[in-house]
């Protein structure tokens, strides 16, 4: 994985946006899915709440027209005919007894689900809408009647009428004080109504409402639609028998079913609504495939992405990288495609700036360094003259023929070191010492060419002694010393050769005590030696230029050559160098 | 036939019934007994000698007046008998219902059954499972001839059709109408009522022997007073060749005669019409000119007798006669007046 992980830029932004872009993706599919599931759990909950809130308002609506009717009771011709019954007037009665027959059977056209309505007298004598008969089994009907308040509606439980349709019965009192018996005025309702209420009710395809009463009798049943059994089940929870309503998880038959249910306040009767768990899972189960069906998506449409974008983004980068990793080998000569105008393109910009600037540095150094080894010859040749080759020869012969042997092995001995140094194996850059005694050597060669006309001094610190300078330099300013300084003066010439640190760089002077150079022209070789003016000729101040064009290539133009007057008459040539260190230790910068 | 009444005299002096009836269509009927007493009896006074005996009455429907009088002389004689009556029907004369009625009837095992029957074929098969189910079943008015009902109390439908043909026959004879091709107008109830189908066969047997007639329509008004009255205007009015008109019942003269302007102008134009039952409200209307001849049903004899045979058979006597056939009561011009001061006006508004 760390292996992974480190491998390229393209695979680490791939996954670092696929990890950016995915895990929001899956928090947010999983928060969403929960709340979505826990928020369909609660509207199933209230949707069936709702359904039986509604189913209960129905109920209660009818059975309040159903009392509205109950009113008839205070009627006048009713509570006349019972008058006249009690009185056992046959012949007065007969209008009263059309009437209310008439009446009963007008409500029940009015309400269609009404199977009858019916006064009934204590002693059991019925009229109703099926006409005059005896109720032999209303005693116990009448107790209960007695026990409640005459305003009171009573809901029966459902049973079955004289024509054995299944009714439920709705009775008020009649207790007028102008009748001896007790009486009641009672309306059978056919429970069809209530199937025909629920029917349209939709709690799903296992789904079903019943009813039961206070006491937990079921007054109304849907029927299965197998044929197993003849009902769908009724519940039996500890919750439904203590609580008025509410809504619980309910095992039948190995399948669960949330049981939502309320108690009606007219009636009493409690409605049970009955939904199948299972097809909300079933819904649940759809939304879970659906949530990782669109997560899957999200997540290969991320990864499709992000690996294009990284395709665009880390090519231009990889051309880079090989363009890098080759440029060296191709000399820096290929330059980057700059495509748009981002970071990367940036980037390429900068790059082909920097690789152009890179081939002109490397360049100006191949040419620097070919200047540098043309003026190091040119040195070389200048040093090495002929003249000057000659004349030490000559003067070498001269001390044979004067068998000045010792001499002449001394004059041969530092001609051999001269050339050595000026070899100096190939070198630029050599040490101030190895500097120091090639120009010291030129300077007893030349001391005995010109029969010691002149003294000579170095004098250099010890500790700079080992720091690094471009060789033959000192030389060249040894040799103008003697011959623009000394050779034409009369009296004894000294040349006096310093080194010592100052401040951050290393300084080498050539003093003599010649003519002298005079003030406009030495000021004229200062600008042209600072580079503020140039030569019209070549070969003008060619050995100071040689010197000091070499420091400045090697070391910087803030080093280098220039010349002073020296008071009481002189020339102090001024070698600036910096503080560097050789292999072996030394200064160090 | 002729004879049947002297065989119904003899098996009611027999058997120790109240009155029978002369069938001869040429006599006038007596009086009929009066039944207007009013019996403030104690509506408690119902006890029977060990166990409330219940006797269900079944008419045709309850918003047919012309029971009321059986109803109300029924319920007379059950209180004098300490029986419990019943009074139960369909509001309209239905035959499923009547049938739906019989049969809680028989699961409430009541006692007795006297049933006026809608549809007798319909019914038979009811009234021979409440017999084997222990219960006494009779019918009054339209009988069930073909079951295993005990006996039949009411009007002997065949002669009262003849009568009412009979009647006929006398208003043509007085229009002068006898030997021109006629045109007749039936009415009845349900055409699937015996008793009213035997009324209609009667009517048609001596008509058609005397004279030459076209029944143009039997107009089925289910025993409502308000159908009665819409059909008898609607045909009249859209069918001027009508000479005759026969009800087998009193519903088209039980509306407000208001209600028939268009019958009304064909009286007056001389359409005949002979219709059965004398009600109070009829016998005015008859009065008015609505109808030649009205010929009645002894509706509260029907209540009187039914009872108190039913009552004896469920004490136990055995019933060598099936039909107590009550009286017929003729009314015309001749007797409106005195019928008027002899019955009780309607009052069941």
């Amino acid at each position: 994985m760390k292996k992974l992980i480190t491998s390229s830029m393209k695979v680490k932004l791939i996954i670092c946006i696929t990890t950016i872009s995915i895990v929001p993706i899956m928090i947010l599919g999983y928060i969403s899915y929960q709340f979505y599931i826990k928020n369909l759990q609660e509207n199933t909950i209230l949707y069936s709440a709702e359904v039986i809130a509604r189913v209960d308002k129905t109920i209660e609506t009818y059975v309040s027209d159903i009392i509205n009717i109950l009113n008839f009771r205070n009627d006048y011709y009713l509570l006349h005919y019972l008058k006249l019954t009690e009185a056992g007037n046959i012949d007065n009665n007969r209008k009263y007894t059309v009437r209310m027959l008439e009446q009963f059977n007008q409500y029940k056209m009015m309400k269609t689900d009404l199977e009858d309505i019916r006064v009934v007298m204590e002693n059991g004598y019925t009229i109703g809408s099926m006409g005059q008969y005896w109720d032999t089994q209303s005693d116990a009907f009448f107790k209960l009647m007695k026990d409640k308040p005459t305003d009171e509606a009573i809901i029966m439980a459902p049973h079955q009428n004289l024509l054995n349709v299944n009714v439920f019965t709705i009775c008020k009192g009649i207790n007028a004080s102008s009748l001896h018996q007790f009486s009641a005025l009672c309306i059978d309702v056919n429970t069809e109504f209530l199937n025909r209420i629920v029917k349209d009710i939709n709690m799903g395809t296992g789904g079903y409402v019943y009813l039961t009463d206070a006491q937990g009798k079921v007054i109304y049943q849907p029927a299965r639609s197998d044929h197993l059994r003849n009902h769908k089940a009724v519940i039996d929870h500890k919750k439904l028998e203590d609580e008025e309503s509410g809504s619980f998880i309910h095992a039948i038959e190995k399948q669960d079913y949330i049981v939502t249910f309320i108690t009606s306040s007219l009636t009493g009767w409690r409605i049970v609504g009955v939904s199948l768990e299972s097809e909300l899972v079933k819904g649940v189960d759809r939304i879970r495939s659906i949530t990782v069906l669109v997560i899957a998506i999200c997540i290969v449409a991320v990864i499709l992405i992000s690996v294009y974008i990284t395709n665009r983004m880390t090519k231009p980068i990889k051309a880079l990288q090989e363009l890098a990793s080759t440029a060296a080998e191709k000399n820096f000569s290929d330059h980057a495609t700059v495509q748009g105008r981002d970071e990367i393109g940036y980037l390429a910009l900068s790059f082909n700036r920097m690789i152009t600037r890179i081939r002109e540095l490397m360049d100006q150094i191949v040419e620097d360094k070919d200047r540098i080894r043309k003026m190091e010859i040119k040195a070389m040749q200048e040093m090495i003259k002929p003249h000057f080759v000659y004349n030490t020869l000559d003067s070498i012969i001269g001390l044979l023929e004067s068998n000045r042997i010792d001499d002449a092995l001394d004059m041969i001995e530092a001609l051999g070191k001269l050339f050595r140094t000026s070899l100096s194996h190939g070198k630029e850059i050599i040490a101030i010492h190895e500097e120091v005694d090639h120009v010291l050597t030129y300077i007893r060669i030349q001391q005995f060419r010109f029969f010691n006309k002149f003294d000579y001094e170095a004098n250099i610190d010890s500790s700079m002694r080992a720091a690094l300078t471009v060789k033959l330099i000192l030389q060249p300013l040894v040799e103008n010393s003697i011959y623009h300084g000394i050779r034409g003066k009369e009296g004894r010439g000294r040349i006096e050769i310093n080194g010592y640190q100052k401040a951050d760089h290393i300084v080498l002077e050539v003093l003599d005590n010649g003519g002298g150079i005079e003030a406009t022209r030495l000021r004229h070789i200062n600008h042209v030696l600072a580079g503020r003016t140039s030569v019209t000729d070549a070969s003008d101040y060619f050995g100071i230029r040689n010197v000091n064009e070499r420091i400045k290539l090697a070391f910087g133009p803030e080093f280098g050559l220039m010349l002073e007057q020296v008071p009481g008459g002189g020339i102090k040539a001024v070698v600036r160098l910096p503080l560097t260190s050789d292999s072996n230790g030394g200064i160090h910068l | 036939m002729r004879f049947l009444p002297l065989i119904l005299l003899f098996v009611c002096i027999l058997s120790g019934c109240d009155n029978g009836f002369e069938s001869d269509s040429n006599s006038a009927v007596n009086q009929p007994e009066p039944v207007t007493e009013t019996h403030n009896v104690d509506m408690t006074n119902t006890e029977t000698k060990s166990k409330d005996i219940i006797i269900s009455y079944i008419p045709k429907s309850l918003d047919n007046p012309v029971f009321l009088e059986t109803k109300d002389e029924a319920e007379r004689i059950s209180r004098q008998y300490g029986v419990k009556m019943e009074w139960m029907a369909p509001m309209n004369t239905q035959a499923a219902e009547q049938e739906k009625i019989m049969e809680s009837l028989i699961r409430r095992q009541v006692d007795g059954i006297v049933v006026s029957c809608i549809d007798a074929d319909r019914l038979s098969p009811h009234i021979d499972n409440a017999i084997d189910a222990g219960i006494k079943v009779a019918t009054f008015d339209s009988d069930c001839p073909n079951s295993k009902r005990l006996f039949y109390v009411g009007t002997n439908n065949y002669e009262i059709g003849k009568a009412s043909a009979y009647k006929m026959l006398d208003t043509l004879q007085a229009h002068g109408k006898m030997n021109t091709p006629l045109k007749a107008l039936v009415m009845t109830g349900d055409k699937e009522s015996l008793n009213l189908n035997e009324r209609i066969r009667g009517f048609q047997d001596v008509l058609n022997a005397a004279v030459q007639v076209d029944y143009l329509s039997v107009l089925e008004c289910m025993d409502d007073l308000t159908l009665a009255g819409e059909l008898l205007e609607t045909y009249i009015r859209t069918n001027d060749d009508v000479d005759l008109f026969f009800s087998t019942g009193g519903w088209p003269l039980l509306v407000p005669v208001d209600a028939l302007p268009e019958y009304r102008k064909w009286r007056e134009k001389g359409g005949m019409a002979v219709i059965v039952d004398t009600f109070y409200p009829m016998v005015v209307a008859a009065k008015e000119g609505m109808a030649d001849h009205l010929v009645g049903q002894e509706f509260t004899i029907m209540g009187r007798w039914s009872m108190e045979h039913m009552v004896e058979a469920i004490r136990g006597k055995k019933f060598t006669q099936t039909e107590y056939f009550t009286g017929i009561e003729y009314a015309d011009q001749s007797n409106f007046d005195e019928l008027l001061q002899m019955k009780e006006p309607w009052e069941i508004k």
